[in-house]
């Protein structure tokens, strides 16, 4: 008796240390993170001398002047659809990002969100198959075919219209980790209100405004949350898609890769990293809570 | 509410969307004319040379307007753009001339005739002045043209990577050899050259000059030994000539405190490589470095690195690899350039080309994170590219701001047994990285290419190409001189790059990037490797300096590298580009 | 009867076409539609005029015979991928299903853990990047220096010896955030009865309780990124364009990145056929693989008692 109490307690102490040393690591890791952050921050504040010879000091001297001088010259010249070279300064690149990260986003979600709903709870013909074309998409890799996309987008007139890159941003809303998220969710929600809704004389548009979508309106918020957040940091599709349109992101690209002839140093490149990324922040702090409640991903079974 | 607030923002998204926010418009279109988009590489030499020519242009032409976008275009997407004709402007000014490609595809314009314009108000034609190197339009042409006829790309700038040194700083250390009082040839060298000196102890100062081409002192600087060329008051003054003699300054350099002998861009590692194509060429010479590119060695035999002898043609191309210049080469690097004792630390990081340049220009306050670097791997361009560190700088130590210090170049020594760049062991080699290129996609509307072309020729004006140099350092190839006052405005660095770049009697200027890019092996083909030089030990490196750091030894990257292909891979490559209609 | 049924199942897919006509429009154009192209060019020569015929089966071969034989790249690429997969599965997967079972329990400072692990989501990769290489530039050799006196500290990204490793660390490194989020919230919405009910019948210590209840029941969860991990390992790149471009070192080659640098640096329009056939094998190949892994984790999954 005595034996397997001691043994217990044996167990115990091992379990506790290993959830100590786990706690410990994730503590680590924690700080690894946040050292990342700070440093950023700190860099932002340090002469350019300073920067080079001692990144990883603390600071010899703190300056401002990286985030003035990063509102002087961060801007961007584009060549607008009639030809003409314009010059954007922060405030409308910031301005067309969020007018762009805003409603791709939703364009984005509400895509998912439809197909996900229709495939959770209807059956129709080939459904089973969109989920197995699905996961194809997913895992196939296709070669070289951003030259046949651009053609066909010139063909059609939509290249260099952020309109028409907003409405056909997600051409396969039945593919990726965000639609199973959706899906699983509306997989999840009981059919039972549906049915009496319908039996109430509601239709199945009134049954998904009025009773699923508002249910699935938390998770559909981390989903836009995070999109968002990618969405925010691309600036690859204003590089090849909309070359006529300013974004911060863009803008902080250019910025970066011609900070030697701006004659701006790294300093103030991350000034405007930070300034870039105060939104996201902002974004994150407000969503937290639903993000760490809502962000759950179901299981794949079809 | 919610259904409100977002219905607001998409139509609010909508509208902005579609007509243009903010914005100030810098360079608008005239609508009465025709425009001419032409994108130019945004690269070291950056773009305000340009914008001053066509506003001048835009000014006197009544029909046609050229717009300037500056851009760092890839050279794949370039060549994708033109060949599938879904370019988005009329001409590019380009850092890489490999559009081989899209000459053979009949994607270009050809264009002989501004060769043929004369622009100077003489009767000297573009034409003329592209011809005046003729080394360097042979080249040329059999890049530019369909197998000799036409030409459809124009060269616009070429810049060459070697060892950069603070002359100054070297004169201060006592790092380069001062010209001895007490030699007669010297004096008498001097002397004929009219350059007027005083005895100072064992050295001698310079005091007055009573000759006509340009010298680098100035009154009462050492006069430092002749160099390479012979010459007093010239670029290579001072500098080691032998292995020997290069050992001996390395050394002494690295005696002093921390000090380092070199610094590079980690990041960019293959910057290093134009020093092992120059050393190699060094030493095997101008044939076997064309046989490298072209896998022709017209008959000649060329020494192999294990004693063999090789007459390469296309068939046995791949045995080229085993050039005994390489294996010199590679001996130098790992002598040099992979000894802690030489090599400022963080070349073997990650830094990037600028934080590269900001290391050598504080190098000179001796902090013990960044010893001092005697010299850096660098461009042309480089003094421009650093003018934010030039300018930090120069707010604590004015003296030390963009411009006022004598950066050159070092030439690389020579080696026992060199070839040299006359066969016989003499001159030095440098690599040209970027040579620059104009091309015109296809045009269909004849009024607009007259337009194209009246501009290019107009931007290739003596006039217009001095300006070009005296803006950015950079030099354009073709035959044209800089006034007193031009090169007066130049750094003391930019005026030395111009004085190598035209000393083609002491200096060779190798274009491996170019021959590469232009090479049927590699743009004809597909699996060929994909950097100038292959390098291979037991596995593939992108650099001998890579390899090198690896730990690989110096005979397993030659012996790797000489076996790169083996004859059942080469004969896919050169089948490929026989199938091309290359090496027939 | 029979009427209203009609009309019934009428407006139902009238519903489900409404929801489905416009992704399922978007896909055939801009995937369907774009891709066709590059499934087409598996079975072409594109010479280098540009000029295309009919290649049969002769693509595939020549990737198969790449891949065995002259090509050491895409030999390394393709081990390379595989290890990053068995890594995610034996190291992360485990250390995300302790890390989130111990948020999950609201151990110490869980909640600023599951704060500050978003950091990746938000700052850009870029950035991400640049702050982890000046890390490795400056912080790790000074360290070095004044811990163990070491002068030669060795390029961790592109020395043989370590860059793969490297590479894979950031992997890891940056890549606990969204599973810090998902995983907790998959247990929490386990009822507690369940975990009340279990300590009454003896399951009394972590591991029983992760073994017996928590990972049956966050299994759908757990297949779930083992899957879409799976699918995506020859698509992914990892972090090698950010850290290299194009001169990443051997060691560290992968499929996405052999193909990225192919198609967007080396390789002609010649050479995409030969690309865009090792593409479709690696689709026939890993698509079943997929499928059959998803079979394997349903059928031999945990069964919750």
């Amino acid at each position: 008796m005595n034996k397997t109490t001691e043994k217990r307690s044996l167990a115990g102490i091992a379990e506790q240390a290993f959830k100590i040393l786990l706690i410990v690591l994730m503590v680590i890791y924690c700080l690894s993170l946040l050292i990342c952050f700070v440093w950023v921050v700190i860099s932002s504040f340090r002469t350019y001398i300073d920067f080079t010879l001692h990144a990883f000091a603390l600071p010899e001297e703190w300056t401002f002047d990286n985030y003035k001088e990063a509102f002087r010259v961060f801007n961007i010249t584009l060549k607008a659809k009639n030809g003409s070279k314009v010059l954007y300064g922060i405030d409308s690149m910031f301005i067309y990002s969020v007018i762009y990260s805003v409603s791709r986003t939703f364009v984005s979600v509400a895509l998912y969100a439809c197909m996900a709903y229709a495939m959770a709870k209807y059956n129709f013909f080939g459904k089973n198959f969109l989920y197995s074309l699905g996961i194809f998409v997913m895992i196939t890799p296709i070669i070289g075919s951003q030259p046949s996309l651009m053609q066909l987008k010139k063909d059609m007139g939509i290249y260099n219209s952020m309109l028409a890159s907003i409405l056909t941003c997600n051409s396969t809303a039945f593919a990726g980790m965000h639609f199973l998220l959706l899906y699983g969710a509306f997989k999840s929600l009981p059919w039972a209100y549906a049915e009496s809704a319908l039996i109430d004389g509601g239709n199945h548009w009134t049954v998904f405004f009025k009773i699923m979508l508002p249910m699935m309106l938390p998770t559909c918020a981390v989903i836009y949350v995070l999109e968002f957040l990618a969405i925010w940091n691309d600036y690859s599709t204003f590089l090849i898609w909309l070359p006529s349109y300013p974004s911060l992101s863009l803008g902080l690209f250019i910025f970066q890769n011609d900070a030697s002839r701006n004659m701006v140093g790294m300093p103030t490149v991350l000034s405007a990293f930070i300034i870039v990324m105060i939104p996201t922040i902002i974004l994150y702090l407000a969503s937290q809570k639903l993000i760490m409640e809502r962000f759950n991903v179901g299981g794949l079974k079809g | 509410m919610k259904k409100k607030i977002i219905a607001t923002i998409l139509t609010v998204g909508t509208l902005l969307s579609a007509t243009a926010c903010g914005g100030t418009v810098v360079d608008g279109i005239d609508k009465n004319k025709t425009q001419i988009y032409i994108s130019i590489y945004n690269g070291g030499a950056g773009y305000s040379w340009i914008e001053k020519q066509k506003n001048v242009w835009n000014a006197g032409n009544e029909k046609y307007e050229v717009v300037l976008q500056p851009e760092k275009t890839s050279t794949k997407t370039v060549l994708n753009e033109v060949t599938t004709n879904s370019a988005s402007v009329d001409v590019y000014y380009l850092a890489e001339a490999g559009y081989r490609a899209a000459i053979s595809k009949d994607s270009l314009e050809d264009l002989s005739d501004i060769l043929t314009m004369k622009v100077d108000g003489t009767e000297k034609t573009i034409g003329d002045k592209l011809t005046a190197n003729q080394a360097y339009y042979n080249t040329w042409k059999e890049y530019a043209s369909k197998s000799g006829e036409g030409m459809y790309m124009l060269p616009y700038s070429d810049s060459f990577i070697g060892l950069v040194f603070d002359y100054d700083a070297f004169v201060e250390n006592n790092w380069l050899t001062k010209a001895s009082a007490a030699d007669a040839q010297v004096t008498a060298a001097l002397t004929a050259q009219g350059i007027v000196y005083e005895a100072s102890g064992n050295a001698l100062t310079f005091k007055s000059y009573t000759g006509s081409e340009r010298v680098n002192y100035t009154e009462g600087d050492y006069i430092m030994t002749a160099g390479k060329d012979g010459k007093y008051g010239t670029y290579d003054d001072g500098q080691p000539q032998t292995l020997e003699e290069w050992r001996t300054m390395i050394n002494k350099i690295v005696s002093v405190g921390s000090n380092k002998a070199l610094i590079w861009t980690g990041q960019y590692s293959g910057y290093t490589e134009d020093i092992v194509a120059a050393m190699m060429t060094q030493y095997s010479g101008l044939d076997a470095y064309n046989a490298y590119y072209s896998f022709d060695s017209k008959g000649e035999e060329i020494k192999m690195y294990d004693g063999s002898e090789k007459v390469i043609t296309p068939d046995n191309g791949y045995a080229v690899y085993g050039l005994e210049g390489y294996q010199k080469a590679v001996e130098f690097m790992d002598t040099y350039f992979n000894n802690s004792r030489y090599v400022h630390a963080k070349s073997k990081s990650n830094i990037s080309h600028s934080e590269a340049q900001n290391l050598y220009l504080l190098g000179y306050r001796n902090e013990s994170s960044n010893p001092f670097s005697a010299m850096i791997v660098e461009g042309g361009w480089w003094e421009n590219e650093a003018r934010a560190m030039f300018n930090a700088i120069a707010e604590r130590d004015a003296d030390r701001g963009y411009g006022k210090r004598d950066y050159r170049y070092m030439l690389l020594p020579a080696l026992d047994g060199q070839a040299g760049i006359d066969g016989e062991g003499n001159g030095s080699v440098l690599a040209v990285r970027n040579s620059g290129a104009i091309i015109v996609p296809k045009c269909s509307d004849s009024g607009k290419l007259a337009a194209i072309k009246d501009f290019l020729a107009y931007t290739l004006s003596d006039e217009n190409l001095r300006a070009f140099t005296r803006e950015t350092g950079v030099i354009n190839s073709y035959d044209y001189e800089l006034t007193e006052a031009d090169r007066e405005e130049m750094t003391p660095f930019a005026n030395t790059v111009w004085d190598i770049y035209h000393d083609t009697e002491n200096i060779a200027m190798i274009r491996p990037t170019l021959d590469f890019a232009c090479s049927p092996i590699k743009f004809a083909t597909s699996g060929c490797h994909n950097y100038y030089l292959p390098v291979k030990a037991t596995v593939p490196y992108s650099c001998v300096i890579d390899a090198l750091e690896a730990g690989a030894s110096i005979s397993e990257i030659v012996e790797g590298t000489a076996g790169y292909y083996n004859t059942d891979k080469w004969n896919d490559l050169l089948g490929q580009a026989k199938a091309a209609g290359f090496y027939s | 009867m029979k009427k209203a049924l009609t009309t019934k199942k009428m407006s139902e897919r009238l519903f489900i076409g409404s929801f489905i006509f416009y992704p399922l429009l978007l896909f055939a154009v801009f995937y369907v539609g774009v891709n066709f192209n590059s499934i087409l060019m598996a079975f072409e020569f594109i010479d280098f005029e540009g000029n295309v015929t009919w290649a049969g089966f002769e693509n595939f071969k020549l990737f198969i015979e790449q891949l065995t034989g002259e090509n050491p790249y895409l030999k390394v690429s393709l081990i390379n991928s595989l290890k990053m997969y068995i890594i995610n599965l034996v190291i992360c997967m485990p250390l995300y299903i302790l890390f989130s079972y111990m948020l999950f329990k609201k151990c110490m400072f869980h909640k600023s853990i599951r704060f500050v692990v978003m950091i990746p989501q938000i700052i850009s990769g870029v950035l991400m990047a640049l702050v982890f290489t000046k890390f490795l530039d400056w912080a790790i050799p000074d360290i070095a220096l004044q811990l163990w006196g070491e002068e030669e500290f060795p390029n961790l990204l592109k020395h043989p010896d370590y860059s793969f490793g490297t590479v894979l660390f950031y992997m890891i490194w940056s890549s606990f955030s969204t599973s810090l989020i998902v995983y907790p919230n998959a247990m929490n919405s386990i009822d507690p009865e369940i975990i009340e009910a279990g300590q009454i019948d003896g399951i009394n210590n972590m591991f029983l309780e992760l073994r017996y209840i928590i990972l049956p029941l966050i299994y759908p969860t757990l297949s779930t990124f083992l899957i879409t991990g799976f699918a995506g390992i020859l698509s992914n790149p990892g972090p090698l364009t950010t850290f290299y471009l194009y001169d990443a070192p051997y060691e560290t080659y992968n499929m996405g990145y052999y193909y990225f640098l192919q198609v967007v640096h080396v390789s002609n329009q010649s050479g995409y056929p030969v690309l865009a056939a090792g593409g479709l094998i690696m689709t026939i190949l890993v698509a079943p693989l997929t499928h059959l892994f998803k079979w394997i984790l349903d059928k031999f999954g945990p069964e919750v008692d």
